[in-house]
């Protein structure tokens, strides 16, 4: 059972005590309408909600007074209903001076069922946290005590609970003396702690349960099908800070019931709001949470949105040049964030032709674009890098970092090829559609058809599985491949589903020249590791219809990814190119799309995978969309109004410049070229096709082996050793030492040294040096003894300085 | 059983000298490097430049394709020049090899193509006014920098591109792109399926003005072994000329067929072995498509649709080919093929090394359609299918397109026959030098499939009277050295093609009359008491017996032995020292003792006249070896032993020669010029 | 359970909520006596309950001695003279300072100070295949294919890289000396063109190469020409050379270096400082950059890299020729001795977790890894280099009173086989060996486990490589349990399977 211990958090506190001037409660209503109890175990959370003057709703469940009418019928804690004795009554609620009845009926106390195995125990065994990752549930398990994580395998946990060890767990002479309930409450030593406690609802369950001689489920006895959560999605406004959540579970013979306390809670974001073990939700700071809630192997989340009036807001409608900005602005307006100020030309060109190309811009273009007075000009600058060479080849690398193109894996042949076909598919602006669907459905040579080196780096089943799913799908299905996935409802069964789209898939061994085939098997299943085989299935819509046989199943899929109302496809790769150019995602991580990670402002990634769609997947016109909004063009300075916001794009993110980008910047601000092995004169480090090219420069500055499929394998963090190689190292220095590098060029042809610094300024920053600036330089050049070493000091300097390392 | 008749090869091919050490050294190599023009016009004189070594002494050329050449002198003759005049006849089209013969020898083969577009080279100067369909550019790639020819198209003019690099030899990977007037790339292309590598698309140019066609190499290699002859026309592109094979000496209708369009074309009965080269219809202002079919002696048909599915399979007969289409996408076609109990049943399916697009799946089907066996796929280009038939049955075969694909580019040819044990013989040299009357010895390999026989070489086309020493391969060996005695009547400076061919017994002759019997030789084991069926001398190590053969004339006998044997003790026989059997014995009779000895026919060995000394050798314990009998073989007549033929082929020196040419064509292979030189 | 607080980082899959640190022990979050008490009854230890609470947090800086290659037992810890000349060999034990001990003969001043060593002969695991990952991380599986991949994903990080992200969790600023640390050189760099593919474990894997050790350089040269024999199966296979190996005696003037803050000589530390200032200046000249979590960690290791290259206090703790003569004598001079000597004045000027590798020099299996040659190498100078660095630097720390809150640590990947090979030399073997601890909370003249009269087997208390881990975090005042998010984000225990073992503090 996790334990909260409460944190300080340095971002703003919501103050708990009321505020002065506060709209009242015009009406109370409560969740559920009426309340059933039958048997003694059953239990019913109320919700009672005060709905003010102003349309806003607050949750006064815990501040509520409730009275029974007929004493001894039922009891009342901190909303919770329990059951004491048969009958019929009504319960009394007031608050904010107001007042609700309600019907309750407690019917059938002595006949209360048997606790069922799966609904009952397994439950509370989970509830208690008993089964968890860190626990028994982990792969070994703890203390030779092991469970499946979560009870995704009921059988396997039947048999440890009531056989193994010759059932010494359980003694269903004298249940208090089970090992399965002294251990937990400490009173026998246990690695684990105290993780229960006598009046915890899960010990009576547990208890009952082995006093019932612990029954096994009958094959057709009831199971949970769908859970639901009240509220579902609300916004809750300062002061209501907190917010207490019902979870109703459904059965599969129609039967429903309340789970409240048996459920599991944890929330997306702990700075934003924290959930205790009966569903309690307090918000500590503004923000958008999403609630995880699981009952076994059901899983629903619920959105609350904390928001605060600050004082002295003013909303000052940023100008909105398109409908990425509405809908950013809409947000920000309704949490109160006023939006950072737009960037000056310099900063804006510098920012874009980074994302766009990887390159910094040469001091001809910025010139030029600084002189430029057009009002598009902007615009005209975005259209002209996004058709360039260098955006086709720097973008063709990501794709490359996801499909593991190495010499190694796939020749050197290959890699000329693959590389050549992603460079052409960036360049032509190949429908996303296309694209994807010629890599998933790919065969034959892979020098033929250089889409089939797709399943040469994705060498088997499983690798083709995840990969897939991460990158198109934006489902981390790797998680469900021992057992269910711990934060979304993919189950086991659902990564074999499909995987089993991919296990016909077969790769031939590669001929003299590394040629290799790839082709499709006409039949061959995959079977599931608890039995039967798997049956190809789609998340979202279940099991693929398939024409016929023999046919290839990987078709299916691609049919099914690119329909209109597939939700994950479009969503998944607008909000890949929203986190390449604003350097985080709508959905971040980007490839963990599910319920209890909410996306920060949904209507704008709705809108623009709608949009996406519309545009049959033109990616070009999505990043022009972005590149052309004032969101994207927003200063990465913070202001006092939305320092604290991280996830709603208030000001742009700064972040380090890619291992590459660092060598291409100092090379183009030194004008010393770097050369890459045999590779022609002139190729840039962006633009590489394999790391097998790559200098140990790029290794330190943490550029990626491409061992893994994942984006996570390059290291964006500041290392020591990078560090020591910009201050200290061989490459640096020689560029700065460089008898024709960029300053003794201009020295050489007998440029001044306020020349030669705006010069520099203009290459690393794209703007000319301000006063001050101007001053250091000069003093430092004219206290200097040597003209050439103090120069060499300053790009020394320029090259170590955050502004230029950072792509702001 | 199939047997290769005797064939007259219509071609004579030859490649560079290979092996070094093998044969009696050529001083220094003529070699022969660069051609310009790349091709020749047919129907006119086209003036050929050679560039290469040792060319001082060039007296002509040798054509795999009938012309008609004179040497001429010209400016920068020399050891790394020689210039011909090459006459074709009007109808000489397609790809053709050629050689410098020299009085010092001949030079390593080069191939170009016959045909009739202006020849441009790619070193023009990059001001020059833009050029007009139809062209053809020769030239070869420089490291990482793109060669480009501007060209002038109107709009709505169409754009043929066929860019030859791999299939004339060329190491270039090829990726062609058009850039239209704008800037813009109207189309990269890499690899065209079917063309092994090399590019061939046709676009129309949406608008008027001058076109930029870029060749790079796809790894940015450069350099002279990196050349290309990229032919630009008019004319609607083809595919494909169907049938794949024709059977020679009758005349055939072929359809030409390509994307939207077919044409036919009539072709003349052809003598067999080689390949014929046929031209599409003529695009405006002269260029057509160059499409080749396989010319040989077998049974060769066409598969009728409709065959979709098993129950409508065409009937295909063991040692028949057919060439087939998949003429849509997801086209099946299905044969039919009986077969009795025991019978090896292999069928070879070719696509790209015929130059067609697709690569094949194919699947065996007992008759109620459950998978016998399914073709492994490799990268290599055949897809070959092996199954021994369980029961006399009748077998489905199905064939497809292996990613489902089809249309006119999508043909394929299929072989079916009965393997038998049977091998194939490789020569280590394509050209060989030699004085009249003088020797040559070059060294040929056998890879054995099944066929463990010895290999008896014979050399034709040099007339009767030639001397063979070492032309017998022994059971079990791979490889000799064939030395060659060349006849004295050879005129000197001539030209000469043999082939070498080798046959195989594959069942030892019946047994004739005995000539002399030799009883076992009694020896005392000691530990084991005295033995009359000789097993060994000593414990372990080698063993050995022989035996002093004296017979009254040389010729060739059979050895048979009497042995018992439970399980197989393989040794080897010896005459004079030298290895004639290295499997005898290799037989067992169930048990050790010696009642269950019966007689085993070793095979032929050539004894010499009178005295000799047979060995029979073996590591470790003999079986029990009771007597040696030395025998005729029957006179042939009555029923000849099956023997199976095959020519030696010249892949691997041709190989070296041709670049990145991942099939040698057939035209060239098995053929080896000797040039005889002047005392 | 226990977790560590960590900042929102992008790992792999990184969940947005943030993963916590909730440590059991003093100090940290002031967490309240039931944890502590919790932690006592889950020990459930049958020796002295109180040696727990006691150790734990006792040792503030720990040097790992880590001999590549694993040392024979029966010739160093475990001699069984009992045993058959062909098992024991030509090496014989003699006394040592803790009655009824006997050690190796060749390592006398090691028996002087034993009744400061806790010696454990009973360590045991199944991998006999030099992996060192294995004994220095939690991995819990293994496989030889791993050794030379250093950065394979699957592989867990060193316990040097996980004391230093803890340390890094509760105090955010970067001290100016380098928490983890190794010398003399990258492991396994200098071993020539045939170095052993064995690379994987001193990186820190799924925790970044932030926390991999800084390493230090040895510049100086052997000045004692030994001779090794290459491997058999090498083209070199069974010849002889003369080797001048620092490891069996340096010119005093070596020095060890800080890999890559050696200023260039074109740059005086004049200039260095005038080019720090006028970075800063440039700095402030520029207007506020958004202070983010990138930016703050971007400027902490700028300045580090910074101070490393200006200032003297990492080369001055490095610079061992401060130390006198006599000192250098008594660890040694060779580069395990002095090494051991740098190790003592790192951590003495702040570093937490130093690591000393005796690693293999110019040809591949011609140290520790006595597949043949064995006795020559251990007389001439494995055990007499073994025996003067190791004893030197424990009396060397007791003298400054550091001993009993510096914790020394001497195990290698396992031991070798009890029986001679044909070339009378050791092969590999994980069945039973020998590792040696002393310092903070370390039990004195302490010997546990003993193994079977050939020295094969273990006969009593068996102790695991992932138990010595685990009582080195304990040690060092971090809890077995303590939970870190591997790159899948699932909770991972930085010890693995290993449990503290409170043996190891008896006679504390």
């Amino acid at each position: 059972m996790q334990r909260h211990v409460r944190t300080l958090t340095t971002s703003l506190l919501l103050t708990m005590p009321l505020c002065a001037a506060e709209p009242v409660v015009s009406r109370l209503t409560v969740e559920p309408a009426a309340v059933e109890l039958s048997g003694r175990r059953q239990r019913v959370q109320l919700v009672v909600s005060g709905h003010r003057s102003d349309g806003s709703v607050i949750d006064l469940t815990h501040q509520a007074r409730v009275t029974v009418e007929h004493r001894g019928t039922v009891g009342v804690q901190r909303g919770r209903v329990l059951p004491l004795a048969n009958g019929t009554t009504r319960l009394t609620i007031s608050a904010s001076g107001q007042v609700l009845q309600l019907p309750v009926r407690v019917q059938r106390l002595e006949q209360t069922p048997p606790v069922s195995f799966r609904n009952g125990l397994l439950a509370s065994l989970s509830k208690q946290g008993c089964n968890s990752g860190g626990c028994h549930g982990s792969p070994s398990g703890k203390g030779g005590f092991r469970l499946s994580l979560r009870a995704f395998d009921p059988t396997l946990d039947a048999q440890t609970l009531i056989r193994e060890q010759f059932a010494r767990r359980v003694n269903v002479f004298d249940p208090d003396k089970s090992l399965l309930l002294r251990k937990p409450t400490l009173q026998v030593a246990h690695g684990g702690g105290q993780q229960l406690r006598r009046h915890d609802p899960a010990y009576e369950l547990i208890r009952d349960w082995i006093a019932d001689g612990c029954p096994r489920d009958a094959e057709d006895s009831p199971r949970c099908v769908r859970t639901e959560v009240f509220p579902r999605d609300r916004f809750l406004k300062s002061p209501a800070v907190s917010q207490q959540l019902k979870v109703v579970a459904h059965f599969s013979d129609g039967s429903s019931r309340d789970v409240t306390h048996l459920a599991v809670y944890s929330s997306s974001n702990e700075t934003l709001a924290e959930v205790d073990v009966a569903g309690w939700v307090t918000g500590t700071a503004v923000g958008q949470v999403g609630i995880l809630v699981r009952f076994l192997d059901q899983m629903q989340a619920t959105r609350l949105t904390f928001l605060k009036d600050r004082p002295g807001f003013v909303w000052n409608e940023p100008p909105v040049i398109n409908e990425v900005d509405r809908h950013t602005f809409a947000r920000l307006k309704e949490m109160q964030i006023v939006p950072s100020p737009l960037l000056t030309d310099g900063q804006f060109l510098r920012r874009v032709t980074l994302d766009v190309t990887g390159l910094l811009p040469t001091v001809k273009e910025t010139r030029a674009f600084l002189a430029d007075r057009r009002p598009d000009r902007r615009a005209r600058l975005i259209a002209g890098l996004l058709a360039g060479e260098d955006h086709a080849r720097f973008w063709a690398g990501r794709w490359a970092d996801l499909f593991r193109m190495t010499r190694k894996q796939l020749g050197s042949t290959g890699v000329d090829k693959f590389h050549r076909w992603l460079v052409a598919a960036v360049r032509d602006n190949m429908p996303y559609d296309r694209f994807v669907r010629s890599l998933l459905t790919a065969q034959g040579d892979t020098f033929a058809n250089p889409a089939a080196n797709y399943y040469r780096a994705a060498t088997d089943v499983e690798d083709a599985t995840e990969t897939t799913a991460r990158h198109f799908l934006g489902i981390r299905i790797q998680c469900a491949k021992c057992h269910n996935h711990p934060y979304e409802r993919w189950t086991q069964e659902n990564y074999y589903g499909i995987a089993a789209f991919f296990n016909r898939v077969r790769r031939g061994k590669p001929d003299s020249a590394g040629n290799l085939v790839v082709w499709v098997a006409r039949s061959g299943e995959i079977s599931r590791p608890r039995g039967g085989n798997a049956v190809p299935w789609l998340p979202l819509t279940g099991n693929a219809k398939l024409p016929d046989p023999e046919s290839d199943r990987r078709l299916a899929l691609a049919d099914w990814l690119v329909r209109k109302d597939n939700p994950l496809f479009a969503r998944v790769e607008v909000n890949r190119l929203w986190s390449m150019l604003c350097g985080r995602g709508i959905i971040e991580p980007i490839d963990d799309f599910r319920a209890s990670n909410p996306p920060a402002n949904p209507p704008l990634l709705d809108w623009l995978a709608g949009e996406f769609q519309r545009s049959d997947f033109d990616r070009r016109h999505i990043l022009s969309l972005i590149l052309n909004s004032r969101t994207y063009q927003l200063d990465s300075l913070a202001t006092d109004q939305n320092r604290h916001d991280q996830q709603l794009f208030s000001h742009a993110v700064a972040h380090r410049l890619s291992a590459e980008q660092v060598l291409d910047a100092i090379c183009q601000v030194s004008q010393v070229p770097e050369q890459f092995g045999k590779l022609p004169a002139g190729t840039r480090a962006t633009q590489l096709a394999t790391p097998e090219d790559a200098p140990a420069f790029l290794r330190i500055f943490g550029k990626p082996s491409r061992e893994t499929s994942c984006d996570c394998e390059r290291q964006t963090g500041s290392t020591l050793s990078q560090h020591l190689t910009l201050v200290n190292g061989s490459l640096v220095s020689g560029k700065i030492t460089h008898g024709k590098n960029r300053f003794r060029r201009l020295i050489s042809a007998g440029r001044g040294d306020r020349e030669i610094l705006e010069d520099l300024y203009l290459a690393a920053f794209c703007r000319l040096p301000n006063s001050e600036e101007l001053r250091v330089g000069l003093e430092y050049v004219g206290g200097a003894g040597n003209r050439e070493k103090a120069h060499e000091d300053i790009q020394w300097a320029v090259i170590n300085s955050r502004e230029f390392l950072f792509r702001n | 059983m199939a047997v290769h008749p005797r064939f007259r090869p219509a071609l004579v091919a030859v490649v560079l000298l290979a092996g070094p050490g093998l044969v009696d050294r050529l001083p220094a190599a003529v070699t022969l490097q660069k051609l310009s023009p790349g091709a020749v016009s047919p129907g006119r004189v086209t003036r050929l430049t050679c560039r290469g070594t040792e060319l001082e002494t060039a007296r002509t050329l040798w054509t795999s394709f009938p012309a008609e050449v004179r040497k001429v002198s010209a400016k920068g003759d020399g050891a790394g020049q020689a210039t011909f005049e090459v006459t074709l006849p009007a109808e000489s089209i397609g790809r053709g090899a050629i050689r410098v013969v020299t009085d010092r020898g001949v030079s390593n083969v080069r191939l170009l193509l016959r045909e009739s577009l202006t020849s441009h080279t790619d070193d023009r100067p990059a001001d020059e006014k833009p050029l007009t369909l139809p062209l053809a550019i020769d030239g070869s790639v420089v490291a990482g920098e793109p060669d480009r020819c501007r060209i002038q198209l109107k709009a709505g003019e169409r754009l043929t591109v066929d860019l030859w690099a791999r299939r004339l030899g060329s190491s270039l990977d090829p990726v062609v792109r058009v850039i239209d007037p704008g800037g813009r790339t109207v189309i990269a292309e890499d690899d065209t399926p079917g063309l092994a590598g090399d590019v061939g698309f046709s676009v129309l140019a949406a608008d008027e003005g001058v076109h930029t066609v870029s060749v790079t190499d796809v790894r940015r290699r450069g350099g002279d072994a990196y050349r290309y002859r990229l032919r630009l026309a008019r004319y609607v592109p083809l595919t494909v000329a169907y049938p794949l094979f024709v059977r020679s000496g009758q005349p055939a209708r072929l359809r030409l067929l390509g994307p939207g369009t077919t044409a036919d074309r009539a072709v003349p009965g052809l003598p067999a072995g080689g390949t014929v080269w046929v031209g599409g219809p003529v695009g405006p202002g002269g260029g057509r498509a160059l499409l080749s079919v396989q010319v040989d002696d077998r049974e060769r048909g066409v598969e009728s649709e409709p065959n979709d599915d098993g129950s409508k399979a065409n009937p295909l007969a063991a040692g028949a080919g057919v060439s087939g289409l998949l003429d849509r996408p997801g086209d099946r076609d299905w044969f039919r093929i009986t077969l009795k109990k025991g019978q090896r049943l292999q069928l070879v399916g070719r696509t790209a090394s015929l130059g067609v697009a697709g690569r094949l799946y194919m699947r065996l089907c007992n008759a109620e359609g459950g998978t016998l066996v399914v073709a492994p796929q490799q990268a290599a280009t055949r897809c070959v299918l092996d199954y021994t038939a369980a029961a006399d049955a009748e077998v489905r075969l199905l064939v497809e397109d292996l990613q489902r694909r089809g249309g006119p580019g999508f043909a394929y040819h299929l072989d079916c026959r009965l393997r038998t044990a049977d091998f194939d013989l490789g020569v280590a040299a394509d050209r060989l030098q030699a004085v009249a009357g003088g020797s040559l010895s070059v060294k040929v390999t056998a890879a054995r499939r099944d066929f463990q026989g010895a290999i008896r070489l014979s050399v034709e086309g040099l007339g009767k009277n030639v001397m063979l020493a070492g032309e017998l391969i022994p059971a079990g060996k791979n490889e000799t050295t064939l030395k060659i005695t060349l006849p004295a009547g050879l005129e000197p400076g001539s030209l000469a093609s043999l082939r070498i061919v080798g046959s195989g017994q594959l069942d030892t002759p019946p047994v004739g009359p005995t000539v002399k019997e030799l009883s076992s030789i009694k020896y005392d084991r000691g530990d084991l008491g005295i033995f009359d069926d000789f097993i060994s001398d000593k414990k372990g190590g080698l063993n050995f017996a022989e035996y002093d053969v004296e017979l009254a004339n040389a010729g060739e006998y059979l050895v048979l032995l009497r042995y018992a044997a439970a399980a197989q003790r393989v040794a080897v026989m010896k005459l004079d020292g030298r290895v004639v059997n290295s499997s005898i014995m290799s037989k067992t009779t169930g048990s050790w003792s010696t009642k269950t000895a019966r007689w085993f026919n070793e095979g032929l060995v050539k004894f010499p006249k009178g005295k000799s000394v047979l060995r029979l050798e073996k590591v470790g314990v003999f079986s029990h070896l009771t007597a040696i009998r030395i025998a005729l073989p029957a006179p042939r007549k009555k029923q000849p032993g099956r023997v199976i033929h095959a020519r030696a082929r010249v892949t691997v020196p041709l190989r070296k020669d041709l670049g990145g040419m991942p099939f040698v064509p057939r035209e060239l292979d098995g053929t080896v010029l000797l040039s005889v030189g002047k005392k | 359970m226990f977790r560590i607080l960590g900042n929102r980082r992008r790992l792999c899959d990184g969940l947005s909520r943030r993963d916590w640190l909730h440590v059991g022990g003093l100090g940290f979050l002031g967490v309240g006596l039931s944890d502590y008490l919790r932690l006592k009854a889950a020990q459930a230890a049958p020796a002295g309950g109180s040696s727990l609470d006691a150790t734990f947090g006792r040792a503030k800086r720990c040097i790992l001695l880590l001999p590549y290659g694993s040392p024979p037992q029966h010739e160093t810890f475990d001699p069984k003279l009992e045993a058959p000349e062909e098992i024991q060999g030509e090496l014989k034990a003699i006394p040592t300072s803790v009655p009824g001990y006997a050690i190796g003969e060749y390592l006398p001043k090691i028996a002087r100070v034993a009744d400061r060593l806790t010696v454990i002969r009973s360590m045991t695991h199944p991998f006999p295949v030099h992996c060192t990952a294995y004994v220095t991380s939690g991995i819990p599986t293994y496989s030889p294919a791993l050794e030379s991949r250093p950065r394979d994903p699957k592989l867990w990080p060193y316990i040097g890289s996980v004391v230093d992200y803890v340390q890094g969790r509760r105090e955010s600023t970067i001290p100016l000396v380098p928490r983890n640390m190794a010398l003399p050189w990258k492991m396994n760099s200098r071993g020539g063109p045939k170095a052993a593919a064995v690379q994987a474990g001193p990186y820190a894997a799924f925790l970044g190469p932030a926390y991999d050790p800084v390493l230090t350089e040895f510049e100086g040269e052997g000045n004692r020409k030994i001779y090794k024999i290459s491997p058999g199966g090498t083209p070199t296979g069974g010849k002889r050379h003369d080797v001048f190996d620092p490891y069996a005696g340096i010119k005093p003037d070596g020095r060890f270096t800080l890999a890559g803050a050696q200023r260039r000589d074109s740059v005086t530390l004049e200039r260095q400082n005038n080019r720090n200032g006028l970075l800063a200046r440039f700095d402030r000249a520029r207007r506020e950059l958004d202070r983010n979590a990138e930016t703050q960690s971007f400027d902490r290791y700028q300045q580090l890299a910074l101070s490393l290259v200006s200032t003297t206090r990492v080369h001055a703790a490095l610079d061992i020729h401060q130390e006198s003569e006599k000192l250098r004598q008594d660890y040694g001079m060779n580069l395990f001795g002095q090494s051991c000597l740098a190790a003592r004045r790192l951590v003495e000027a702040g570093s937490r977790f130093v690591t000393v590798f005796w690693d293999e020099y110019a040809y591949l299996n011609t140290d520790w890894d006595t597949h043949w040659n064995h006795f020559y190498r251990l007389k001439d100078r494995l055990l007499p280099g073994f025996d003067l660095g190791f004893s030197a630097l424990i009396s060397d720390l007791e003298d400054r009173g550091m001993l009993e809150d510096t914790l020394v640590v001497w195990m290698s990947e396992h031991g070798r086989t009890p029986r001679f090979n044909k070339n009378v030399g050791r092969d590999h073997w994980s069945r039973v060996y020998s590792i040696a601890m002393a310092g903070a909370g370390v039990g004195g003249g302490n010997i546990i486990g003993e193994s079977d009269r050939l020295g094969g087997d273990v006969r009593s208390q068996p102790v695991s490589p992932k138990d010595i881990l685990a009582t080195i975090l304990h040690l060092l005042g971090i809890d077995a349990h303590t939970t870190i998010p591997d790159r899948q984000d699932r909770p991972v225990p930085v010890a693995g399977t290993g449990v503290v073992r409170p043996e190891i503090f008896r006679g504390a």
